[in-house]
């Protein structure tokens, strides 16, 4: 048997060399293999990718090896590229990455200190009374973990230890539990902490607090909509996933005390999220502290033994180490790929097509979904988004809206065959009786409602939007009101804004900042016809003084406007009166 | 024969344990970046003190600790690979495999140590420091990143090593 597949598996990686080498031999011969030809770099560092990823090579070696060669075939010039790649990540890229080990870190320790297990029990008594409980519970559960873990494979992981079998032990459909643990063990991608959320906010200079706002709402939804899976088919066929017999249920002090254990986690998730969120920190220094608090968390629950403190500094040390360098390689790759002019020829041709902006969108998403089957989630992030976030934006897209988009796409290919983490965390940790096939079709219905989520979000933006912009735009505008000055588009979004201009008089009536204000036609536009922005302006003893002071009245039209419009206060100054003559 | 393999042995035990005992004192690294930023945020809030050391001295903290991370990945056989074909073949075909592509690990490796390593002389030569307005100097920091490369090529090695003998001699060394 083994050695059956291991023939099969040896077979097609020959076809993959023979058919690379006709590749390469024919595009040697049409005259492809020189960096004019945007095609022949494309087909020459992809397949090569490709072919040497399937030996079994790590893949950030296989991406920097190809680098290399491909700098050496077409403009040897470009292995500077490695240096420079080099230098900016291990100096500049810690301003937004250093977030990573620390939630890893903080991860590892609140995994460590037997959170999964006290989760799983209080959900056990919560929600076992109902039909499909223990499976909604357990969504539940994993939303929650992805909220301390950013990794998503801990989720999936200890879920597989101790939620399927505890699922199986009560009747549940297998497919149904394995499936609800790898679907559940995604969401750690979009529920913050994300460190995918992270590296994007590093490829693509956006602020990692505006992402992990971003991801929350979507990662919500998609829990609630695998819960309302589960609790329909539930209903509908109880043999699915029966409701738990009557004595196992617990009473209600069983239930209450059941949480005690949950509160210390909880601690510490909102406050890294509001830390964050409200920007009294920077998400940086919010990570330090989640660690720290999980720190103390396992120190209360005297859980902190050096054998568990040891093993999750190394662990993620580990960690660490491999995302350098799979980072290393894959910015390597996409610096080599640009640097040979093929990102811009990309970008020209999609920009200069004439399609709807929409058809790109789709058309991306697509390929963040075939390039997932093959490759790791990390590395399709550093190879596609520094060619595709300036498509984006000069599409009028929002890029923190596609990072949600990328996001989901990942969690889809992590449950998606060949390469398919989950599954094989899965098959890793789950009873005997599961084999691969049960495994695989398990996913099916949880991989259609990803798919509706994702359509839902491209169809609807403001889903992923609304929260970031509350948060980032609105609340933050009122706690730092010198922010708003910088950023005055915002009240086009939220006139009601208007209020913190009123009620900072003093960086109202500074001359640059009204000028500031003058010039942006559309946010004078709207204060102007705000009746209280315009009383208080009026009433305002400095706004005459600053009138006959700065030149307003010749350079905004629509000062003149608004001055004739108030009679009232032209009567009272005559001098303005004059001027506007 | 019995000598080389013992030779073999040897190298790829001491590199191992070297590399063991380096990624244990480096695992303090991440505590202590965790640590000062820390201190950092608290003094900025509550103290009103914001520091200047600790952004510049955090980040490069961070780039020591993710290079010279990557040799105990290596050692602990973590730097995830596409298995999808590689976990059906049997023992000796993954030995001769890795033989093989170890060609592609020590291309990409040497090439980076070779321009990393003449950087940081070139850095040591003019005594370079950061451009930010502490400006404190770099020259040494680069020079140390060399140190995680080797390790992580010594690690490779050693473990090209181990599977080259187990691809002829279809013994474990």
């Amino acid at each position: 048997m083994v050695d059956k597949h291991s023939n099969k598996s040896l077979k097609i990686l020959g076809i993959f060399s023979v058919l690379y080498i006709v590749l390469i031999t024919t595009l040697y011969f049409s005259d492809m293999l020189n960096p004019s030809s945007t095609a022949g770099v494309t087909i020459f560092m992809f397949s090569s990718m490709l072919l040497l990823m399937s030996t079994g090579l790590p893949i950030a070696f296989s991406l920097a090896s190809v680098a290399i060669i491909t700098a050496w075939v077409f403009d040897p010039n470009l292995i500077h590229m490695l240096l420079f790649q080099f230098k900016d990540f291990s100096l500049e890229s810690g301003k937004t990455l250093i977030c990573i080990p620390l939630f890893i870190f903080m991860g590892f320790i609140l995994h460590n200190s037997g959170i999964a297990k006290d989760l799983f029990d209080a959900v056990y008594m919560w929600a076992g009374g109902l039909r499909g409980g223990l499976g909604m519970g357990t969504v539940l559960i994993c939303a929650i973990m992805a909220a301390m873990i950013g990794v998503s494979s801990a989720a999936t992981l200890s879920m597989g230890i101790i939620a399927v079998p505890a699922m199986l032990a009560r009747n549940y459909d297998k497919r149904m539990a394995t499936g609800i643990v790898q679907a559940g063990g995604a969401l750690g991608f979009l529920i913050p902490p994300s460190i995918m959320m992270i590296m994007y906010a590093f490829v693509a200079q956006e602020s990692v607090g505006r992402l992990f706002a971003a991801g929350l709402v979507p990662g919500v939804m998609l829990a609630t909509m695998y819960m309302i899976y589960i609790a329909i088919r539930a209903y509908h066929n109880p043999e699915l996933a029966p409701a738990l017999p009557k004595d196992q249920r617990g009473s209600f002090k069983e239930k209450i005390l059941a949480l005690r254990y949950l509160i210390l986690p909880a601690i510490i998730i909102f406050s890294v999220l509001s830390c964050i969120f409200t920007g009294i920190t920077s998400p940086t220094e919010a990570a330090a502290l989640g660690a720290a608090g999980a720190l103390v968390s396992a120190a209360i629950r005297r859980n902190l033994t050096i054998k568990n403190l040891r093993e999750s500094i190394m662990r993620t040390l580990s960690l660490s180490g491999f995302n350098a360098y799979i980072i290393l390689g894959a910015i390597v790759f996409s610096g080599v790929y640009s640097g040979l002019g093929a990102s811009t020829m990309i970008r020209e041709a999609i920009t200069s097509m004439d399609v709807s902006p929409w058809v790109v969108i789709v058309m991306m998403q697509l390929s963040f979904f075939l390039l997932g089957m093959f490759l790791d989630d990390i590395a399709i992030l550093f190879l596609c988004m520094p060619i595709y976030v300036p498509i984006i934006k000069v599409l009028g897209f929002d890029p923190v809206w596609f990072a949600v988009l990328y996001v989901m796409n990942m969690q889809m290919a992590y449950i998606t065959p060949p390469y398919g983490l989950n599954l094989f965390y899965m098959k890793a940790v789950a009873p005997k009786e599961i084999t691969l096939s049960d495994i695989y079709r398990s996913i099916v219905p949880f991989l259609g409602i990803q798919a509706v989520a994702l359509v839902i979000l491209i169809v609807f933006p403001i889903i992923a939007l609304w929260l970031p912009s509350l948060l980032f735009d609105y609340f933050q505008m009122i706690m730092y009101p010198d922010l708003l000055f910088s950023r005055l588009d915002v009240l086009l979004n939220y006139p009601s804004l208007y209020q913190v201009l009123i009620e900072n008089p003093v960086m109202l009536f500074d001359a640059g900042n009204m000028a500031n204000i003058l010039s942006n036609t559309k946010v004078t536009e709207i204060l102007f016809s705000n009746p209280s922005f315009s009383d208080f302006l009026i009433n305002n003893p400095d706004f005459p003084k600053m009138l006959l002071a700065e030149d307003w009245l010749i350079q905004f039209p629509q000062m003149k406007e608004f001055l004739t419009n108030h009679t009232q206060f032209l009567d009272a100054q005559p001098m303005i009166r004059e001027l506007l003559q | 024969m019995e000598r080389t393999r013992k030779w073999l042995k040897g190298y790829y035990n001491v590199i191992s344990k070297l590399n063991l005992i380096i990624a244990n004192v480096l695992a303090l690294v991440m505590l202590i970046f965790g640590t000062i930023m820390l201190y950092e945020a608290v003094v900025r809030h509550f103290f009103n003190s914001p520091t200047t050391w600790v952004f510049e001295v955090s980040k490069m903290a961070f780039g020591f600790y993710m290079i010279w991370g990557g040799a105990y990945t290596m050692l602990r056989g973590e730097h995830v690979s596409m298995d999808l074909l590689y976990s059906k073949w049997p023992p000796r075909t993954k030995a001769i495999m890795d033989s093989f592509t170890f060609v592609f690990f020590m291309l990409f490796i040497s090439t980076l140590l070779y321009l990393v390593t003449t950087d940081a002389i070139n850095a040591i030569s003019f005594r370079e420091t950061s451009n930010s307005t502490l400006s404190q100097p770099l020259y040494h920091w680069r020079a140390s990143l060399v140190g995680g490369i080797i390790l992580l090529l010594l690690q490779g090695t050693a473990g090209f090593v181990r599977n080259l003998w187990f691809a002829i001699f279809q013994e474990e060394l």
